[in-house]
């Protein structure tokens, strides 16, 4: 059975081989006609990969390719990691929370301001020291009954304590 | 036994007819409080001492008719007679282990004003005579006065025919028998309570049905305040000698329709309150802090007054002492006196009493209190500011 090149075809179209390789390998594919047509995919994929440049596959790319991955926790936690490598998504993410902290001292603050707003009632009206003196003569008219004197007036009053 | 008395004015006593008469007065005085002092003791002012025992049961029928008819004889007499004499009243708190006591001198012409003056003292009028001018001699000095006969006839001891239309209504009412008070042979008129506890006695003169003497018991049955003639003169013998009075009765009375428009505009100005105080009159007044409303309520025996009127308390009074009183912090002047004073959503309440604490307590929990207004009541009360900021 012939023997092919195999890899010795890559390190060929690659110019890694060194001369007595490289006669060996080219005197092979003169007689080989299986090995001729992998050189020359090989270096047509080549020439294809230098057209590509240094272009990169972009994000929606990245993510459709990672979507076709089958599903499971290797994948989500991928995908979970890959999401939160986003730039844009740290970026909402971070206004989200600034916002919601803001949100919470701003009512936080409010209701506090309000609470002490409350608090010191400013008491409606004057300032009114009962005058007693003139109610209680007012209530013994009404009572008929002979109450204690309205204090300040001099009277006989006296006080009794039992034992 | 502690006595303490306070300076009589400026009598000199030995010369004065007046400066003996009080000192015949402060040694009725001790003798009433030691009395009283012991009978408490005793329990047998609330029990079956001095007056006869009380009845079995409840009064009612013949017996409700003839005791309800000695008192309207006795209101009718507090009006109709003319009398003078010195009078002791003893108030103490429900515990009787102290109180204070008081003599007064009262006169009283036939339709006008009873009078009552402590020694040294200002005369209060106690009837609407003066207002109706049918004694000039007895025209008040001050402005004040009054057109409501419910509330000033009252006289001496309480009596009064409003009050006895109330008293009937509330309590059952009997004779109990014979007693005597000043020298003067009386008729004992109990007053029950409508399960059965003493509430009151009433001694009222065999003779002229004139009221000698009332003793108030609470709800337990425990005296709380003692009304008595040391002294009587009824008829003829009690001419002259009565002083011109300088202080009676707010003039400006309030209809019902000028109550409601009052609670229109907001004035917290109950119609009953409970222990069946009904309202039985009301008058108003201007004071430097604007006008002050006086309520009067009973139910026959005990009278409470509160007064109303804008505004609100300092945090400091002077001459007053906080307490607890139905659960509420109010200001006491005097706890025995029953006077108690707070203020709440802007008006201010000075409640008198001359009634069981219970009752107070009762009248006092139904008033408004700014107690705690809670969290929620300060966030509505501050957003309610901040708004107003906002959209003044």
């Amino acid at each position: 059975m012939k023997r092919h090149l195999g890899e010795r075809l890559s390190a060929l179209i690659d110019g890694e081989l060194s001369d007595t390789q490289r006669e060996r390998v080219l005197a092979h594919l003169a007689g080989c006609e299986d090995c001729r047509r992998e050189a020359a995919a090989l270096r047509l994929l080549k020439r294809r990969m230098h057209t590509l440049g240094e272009a990169a596959a972009g994000d929606a790319l990245t993510w459709r390719l990672l979507a076709l991955r089958p599903a499971g926790g290797a994948g989500q936690s991928a995908r979970r990691a890959a999401r939160a490598h986003r730039p844009g998504a740290r970026r909402r993410r971070h206004a989200w929370s600034l916002a919601a902290a803001g949100v919470a001292t701003a009512g936080l603050g409010l209701t506090g301001a309000v609470f002490l707003a409350g608090g010191d009632r400013p008491p409606p009206g004057p300032k009114v020291v009962p005058a007693v003196d003139v109610f209680m003569v007012q209530h013994a008219i009404t009572t008929g009954q002979v109450p204690v004197q309205p204090s300040g007036v001099p009277s006989p009053r006296v006080s009794a304590k039992v034992p | 036994m502690e006595f303490r008395s306070c300076p009589a004015g400026s009598l000199s006593p030995g010369t004065d007819p007046a400066a003996l008469r009080v000192i015949t007065t402060a040694v009725l005085v001790g003798l009433v409080a030691s009395g009283v002092a012991l009978a408490s003791g005793l329990g047998l002012l609330t029990g079956g001492g001095g007056p006869p025992p009380p009845l079995t049961g409840q009064a009612h029928g013949p017996a409700q008719a003839a005791g309800l008819r000695l008192l309207r004889e006795a209101a009718q007499a507090c009006r109709s007679l003319r009398y003078q004499g010195v009078e002791v009243a003893w108030w103490g708190p429900a515990s009787q282990t102290g109180g204070d006591t008081s003599v007064v001198q009262v006169w009283h012409q036939p339709g006008g004003q009873a009078l009552t003056q402590a020694p040294g003292a200002q005369v209060l009028t106690q009837t609407p005579a003066a207002v109706r001018g049918r004694d000039q001699r007895h025209q008040p000095v001050s402005p004040l006065g009054s057109s409501d006969p419910t509330l000033d006839e009252a006289g001496v001891l309480g009596m009064s025919t409003r009050l006895v239309s109330l008293l009937a209504a509330n309590y059952v009412v009997a004779v109990a028998g014979r007693g005597q008070v000043a020298g003067r042979p009386a008729r004992i008129v109990t007053v029950r309570r409508p399960g059965g506890g003493v509430a009151a006695w009433f001694w009222l003169d065999s003779a002229t049905g004139l009221p000698l003497r009332k003793e108030m018991f609470d709800a337990r049955a425990r005296l709380i305040s003692s009304v008595t003639f040391a002294e009587v003169d009824i008829g003829r013998s009690a001419a002259g000698g009565e002083p011109v009075p300088t202080a009676r009765a707010w003039h400006t009375t309030l209809a019902p329709g000028q109550l409601a428009r009052l609670r229109a505009r907001g004035w917290p100005l109950p119609g009953p309150l409970p222990g069946d105080l009904t309202l039985i009159g009301a008058k108003e007044s201007s004071t430097s802090a604007g006008p002050v409303v006086d309520l009067d309520y009973s139910d026959g025996l005990s009278v409470v007054s509160i007064f109303v009127q804008r505004g609100y308390l300092p945090a400091r009074l002077s001459g007053w002492s906080q307490v607890a009183l139905a659960g509420h912090r109010v200001y006491a002047n005097d706890p025995d006196d029953l006077c108690f004073a707070w203020s709440a959503r802007g008006f201010v309440y000075t409640l008198i009493a001359a009634a069981p604490q219970q009752t107070v307590g009762q009248v006092v929990l139904a008033l408004p209190h700014d107690d705690n207004p809670g969290w929620l009541a300060q966030l509505k009360h501050g957003l309610h500011r901040l708004l107003s900021w906002v959209r003044p």
